[in-house]
């Protein structure tokens, strides 16, 4: 075999068993699909400023009455509308049709034709709208009023219809208006708006007065004599009345308004402790521009406590059969410019009631019931007046300036949570570390703590294992000069860990809830006292909360 | 005129070229060959330097031959990967895995030794040539070339900390921010029409160059690729910048717009879909453009030369079928803000990728963009041990993706009237394992050629990192008659 031959065949020989090398690189049915890999991961999870308000509009349940007043101090405000009452709730004006007829009877008595004409009369004598709500009108001022009269004849002689209202004054004089009659079958109408007229109520108890008289004047001009089957109907129609002013007396109304509670529903997420405030103040303002004196109280008042569920009578407020108070009305001498007289109930406050105690016994409502007396004194001769835009409006206010101290509120909100992760995500989380960050520029120390829970609100884990509460950061400090703390320099920084491994990722997965409990408590000084705190508008929390996540695969694919 | 066929040699490269045949059949092949600028014996070696010169009078050859130009097809198929080889994610660590293969992420420590050793910018690379038509001869002093070339040439870059992020973590990472660039593809489809000429000055310095137009046929562009993504160390908030420019040509379709719908949540692709047609797109000469090689060839001493060339210099302007996307964004993110987790609303997961997903704001334009050729320079020199046979080094330079890949080359080259043959070795940054080997067959005019860069890939494919191959047909006619200047 030739030289060159031999050296091709080892090489070629070569290159094959070198083929078996090689395939084991390429032989995957040895292959080992096992991974490790172990990385720490860092995220930002949340971060923001909370001012009070902030905190204070997540813990109100109830929102629709509950305000804060926002110059420099902090003032909660909660206010409930007691009553609200317009003329038009109280006066109606009905609709009144007056009808008379003329026959051959009213011809007979008049003796008949004499000198060319007869002359029939017959009078109304009473008076529109004289019961509404046993008010006794003296004189109405009218805005308005739809008179139609209606006229239906078969008489054949011409003459006059004349309708006077004695009692109404229109344009400055009494009102009459009168039909001319042409003689035969006729129907007429005549629609009359009245605007602006007065009618005098004085005399209508007087049995000569009249309201409405009517005079028929029919002349002998060849048409025989007055039939028995002739007559004359009028109807007189007073429709959509409207008053400007009613004078007279009102009568003696009472009036007890439904029970009604004012609710703290930021104080509601409180769970136990109590507080001290530094000048709660409950107060009644009322607007009254119905002419008539009023006698108004409290026939119920007290506070239902959150932590003890005992209800707590309010002192000092104007009970209506102890010491009721009689509203201001405005004078008939201001008509025709109305002016509602406001009057305040003077405060309820510290000074003179317990409404320091009930509110630092933490109320969840204050339940209250009034009543209303119209005209107590019960005597005709009072003179009330009711304009059209008369109200009434009572409004129940209470005002909590944010000056307190406390030995310990705890506070507790619940918060849904989810950890949507794939199950194997989880089983490769090995430890959460969650660094939280707070600047407390608040003028209480804040301790959290957090309890996980899972659907059926079992405890499974809490975030501060191990201790009940745990201090996470001391009040901001407070300059002893201004009284404030500076949001700039005065915030105290706090750095809290909390770490999750082991048994505590499984809890973690199965949660659903957390709840977060947050105790308040004001600092003692060195008298070991606690001084009464201030929050100022421009006060917040400064929170970031980051998370460093280890995860370890170490498994086969 | 008579013709000769040495039937063992014949059946010596038969049996080698099988051999290395089988053994590439789960591999794909390809490297520039560089063992290529001294096999003279073979005509697109001038493709190389335009200066080379031939000991025949001319050739021609290509796809449109008829039989000769498909069996075999003339192709030059290159694949790179500049960061791992098969072996370094596939491996036998023996001990306590036995006989088992693993990846090299079975350990963490491994996987991440694996992963900070690659480039900060993984590539793929892949490359192929056709020759169309060739024809070159000789006048006097002077030897012409003719070439019609369809090139491909295409990339895909992945950033390297995309596998190293999950092995670390944001947390832990070596590096102050986590660099996302590179992410993106290039891509190049071109005609070269090449017309150039070796002109013998004297005999001892020729000087060549060779003049091509380009028609671009289609094109991927990706010429800013910036994405990064920083983690503050203190309050852990996140920064991720990106910025893309993105320029394509191509004939399926036409982008209008690229923009958020409505609601945000949805990327909307205003688009129409183009009649395409091949041979209008085979035919298109509106993305014009043109190269230049330039070659020089000089001997200081007596059986020693001095060569330099620079190859494909040149650019390419797109025109037509042109869209230009420009896609820029920042995202921050702190976390949800507390008054959003105290409403229960905030889905964190949801949050988050929402304001990723909208990370970036598009600008679509149809703007003409110009791109420039992928260039080589060459320098070398060569030692004439004999007439025909000479060794020779030759350093080679290649700009691609805004780099300069370098390598050194060393080889014993055989060459006589259109036989040859040649051995290789070439040095490449982190690769020490390229051994080539070409040659030719040749039965009269006949010829045929192979040659390879990587011979060991071949063997140890489980290594292989950049493969070349290249191989074809040509007719190579007549004898140039010894002369001085003329031996290689």
């Amino acid at each position: 075999m030739k030289r060159s031959n031999i050296i091709l065949i080892t090489i070629s020989l070569a290159i094959l068993s070198l083929m078996g090398c090689v395939k084991d690189y390429f032989d995957f049915d040895k292959l080992s699909t096992h991974v490790q890999a172990s990385s720490r991961w860092t995220l930002p999870v949340a971060y923001g400023s909370l001012s009070f308000h902030d905190i204070l509009t997540q813990l109100d349940d109830t929102s629709s009455n509950f305000h804060i007043l926002s110059r420099d101090t902090i003032i909660l405000r909660l206010e409930d509308q007691i009553a609200s009452q317009t003329a038009a709730d109280f006066i109606t004006m009905n609709d009144k049709i007056y009808t008379q007829t003329f026959t051959k009877a009213d011809y007979d008595n008049a003796g008949g034709f004499s000198g060319g004409n007869v002359l029939m009369t017959k009078i109304d004598q009473q008076f529109p709208f004289d019961a509404i709500n046993a008010l006794i009108i003296k004189t109405a001022l009218m805005q308005h009023t739809d008179l139609t009269i209606t006229v239906n004849t078969n008489i054949s002689h011409r003459g006059f219809l004349t309708i006077n209202f004695p009692q109404i004054t229109y344009l400055g004089t009494t009102f009459t208006y009168t039909i001319e009659l042409m003689g035969g079958s006729t129907h007429i109408v005549r629609n009359l708006p009245l605007e602006n007229y007065e009618i005098d109520y004085r005399y209508q108890f007087v049995p000569t007065t009249k309201f409405i008289e009517y005079r028929l004047t029919l002349l002998d001009n060849g048409s025989g004599n007055f039939d028995s089957s002739d007559q004359l109907t009028v109807n007189v129609q007073m429709e959509n009345n409207q008053y400007t002013v009613l004078y007279g007396y009102i009568g003696q109304i009472n009036y007890i308004m439904e029970n009604s509670k004012i609710k703290f529903g930021v104080l509601n997420s409180i769970t136990s402790g109590n507080a001290v405030f530094g000048n709660p103040r409950l107060y009644v303002n009322i607007k009254n521009s119905f002419g008539l004196p009023v006698k108004f109280g409290f026939t119920e008042l007290y506070a239902k406590s959150v932590t003890s569920s005992l209800d707590i009578n309010i002192t000092g407020g104007r009970m209506y059969d102890t010491n009721p108070l009689f509203l201001g009305a405005p004078s008939i001498l201001h008509l025709p410019n109305l002016i509602p007289v406001d009057t305040v109930l003077y405060p309820i406050s510290s000074g003179n009631s317990n409404i320091g105690e009930v509110l630092g016994a933490i109320p969840e409502y204050i339940s209250y019931t009034t009543k209303f007396l119209a005209n107590p004194n019960a005597s005709t001769d009072t003179s009330n007046f009711i304009h059209r835009n008369s109200i009434l409006d009572v409004k129940l206010t209470m005002d909590i300036p944010l000056e307190l101290k406390t030995s310990g509120l705890v506070f507790m909100d619940t918060l849904d949570m989810t950890m949507d992760l794939d199950s194997s995500m989880w089983n490769r989380v090995k430890n959460i570390k969650l660094k939280i960050d707070v600047g407390n520029g608040f003028p209480h120390n804040i301790n959290i703590q957090g309890i996980f829970i899972d659907e059926n609100n079992n405890r499974i884990d809490s975030l501060f294992p191990g201790e009940d509460n745990r201090l996470l950061v001391e009040s901001g400090i407070i300059n002893p000069t201004t009284g404030r703390i500076n949001q700039q320099t005065g915030k105290t920084t706090k750095t809290t860990f909390v770490e999750v491994n082991g048994d505590r990722v499984n809890n973690l997965r199965r949660a659903k809830k957390i709840i977060i409990f947050a105790k308040y408590t004001t600092t003692y000084n060195q008298n070991n006292t606690q001084n009464l705190v201030i929050y100022y508008e421009n006060y917040s929390m400064d929170v970031k909360i980051t998370s460093d996540i280890d995860i370890l695969i170490d498994e086969h694919l | 005129m008579e013709i000769r066929i040495n039937i063992k040699a014949v059946k010596r490269a038969l049996v080698l070229l099988l051999s290395i045949t089988c053994l590439s059949s789960n591999t794909l092949w390809g490297q520039e060959n560089l063992g290529l600028y001294y096999f003279n014996a073979v005509p697109v070696s001038a493709r190389l330097n335009p200066a080379a010169a031939f000991d025949y009078k001319g050739y021609f050859g290509g796809l449109i031959i008829p039989l000769s130009g498909q069996i075999p097809p003339p192709l030059n198929i290159g694949f790179t990967n500049n960061s791992f080889s098969f072996s370094d994610i596939f491996y036998k660590p023996g001990g306590v895995y036995g006989d088992s293969l693993v990846l090299v992420f079975h350990d963490s420590i491994q996987g991440r030794n694996f992963a900070d050793g690659l480039k900060s910018v993984i590539r793929f690379d892949l490359n192929t040539y056709i020759d169309l038509f060739h024809l070159g001869f000789r006048t006097n002093n002077i030897f012409w070339h003719f070439s019609v070339v369809e090139k491909i040439e295409a990339g895909v870059g992945m950033p390297r900390d995309l596998i190293r992020l999950p092995l670390y973590g944001n947390a832990n990472f070596p590096d102050p921010y986590i660099n996302l660039s590179g992410f993106g593809a290039r891509a190049i489809h071109y005609r070269e029409y090449g017309f150039g000429a070796a002109i013998e000055i004297n005999p001892d310095f020729i000087i060549g160059g060779k003049a091509k137009m380009l028609f671009g046929k289609a094109n991927i562009d990706m010429p800013k690729t910036d994405m990064k993504w920083e983690t503050d160390p203190v309050t852990s908030n996140f920064r991720i910048l990106g910025d893309f420019d993105i320029n394509l040509t191509q004939p399926i379709l036409d982008i209008r717009d690229i923009r958020w719908d409505s609601q945000g949540d949805s990327l909307v692709f205003d688009k129409d879909e183009k009649d395409f047609l091949p041979v209008d797109y085979m035919l298109n000469g509106k993305n014009l453009g043109m190269a230049i090689d330039l070659g020089v060839s000089y001997s200081p001493l007596d059986k020693l030369k001095l060569h330099a060339s620079i190859t494909d210099l040149g650019f390419i302007s797109w025109k037509k079928d042109v869209t230009n996307i420009k896609a820029k964004g920042e995202f921050n993110f702190e976390g949800i803000n507390l008054e959003d987790l105290l409403d229960d609303s905030v889905d964190f997961g949801a949050l988050m990728a929402d304001s990723l997903f909208r990370l970036f704001n598009f600008n679509v334009s149809h703007q003409t963009y110009r791109t420039t050729v992928p260039f080589n320079l060459y320098l070398g020199t060569n030692y004439f041990l004999t007439d025909n046979f000479n060794v020779g080094v030759m350093y080679r330079g290649k700009k691609w993706f805004e780099e300069m890949i370098s390598s050194l080359t060393f080889s014993l080259n055989y060459n006589k009237r259109g036989s040859g043959a040649v051995v290789t070795y070439t040095l490449m940054p982190d690769n020490y394992n390229n051994l080539g080997v070409g040659f030719t067959l040749k039965l009269g005019g006949w010829q045929t050629f192979f040659i390879t860069d990587n011979l060991l890939d071949a063997i140890y494919p489980q290594h292989a990192r950049e493969i070349s191959i290249r191989f074809g047909t040509n007719w190579v006619l007549g004898r140039q008659k010894k002369h001085a200047s003329l031996l290689q």
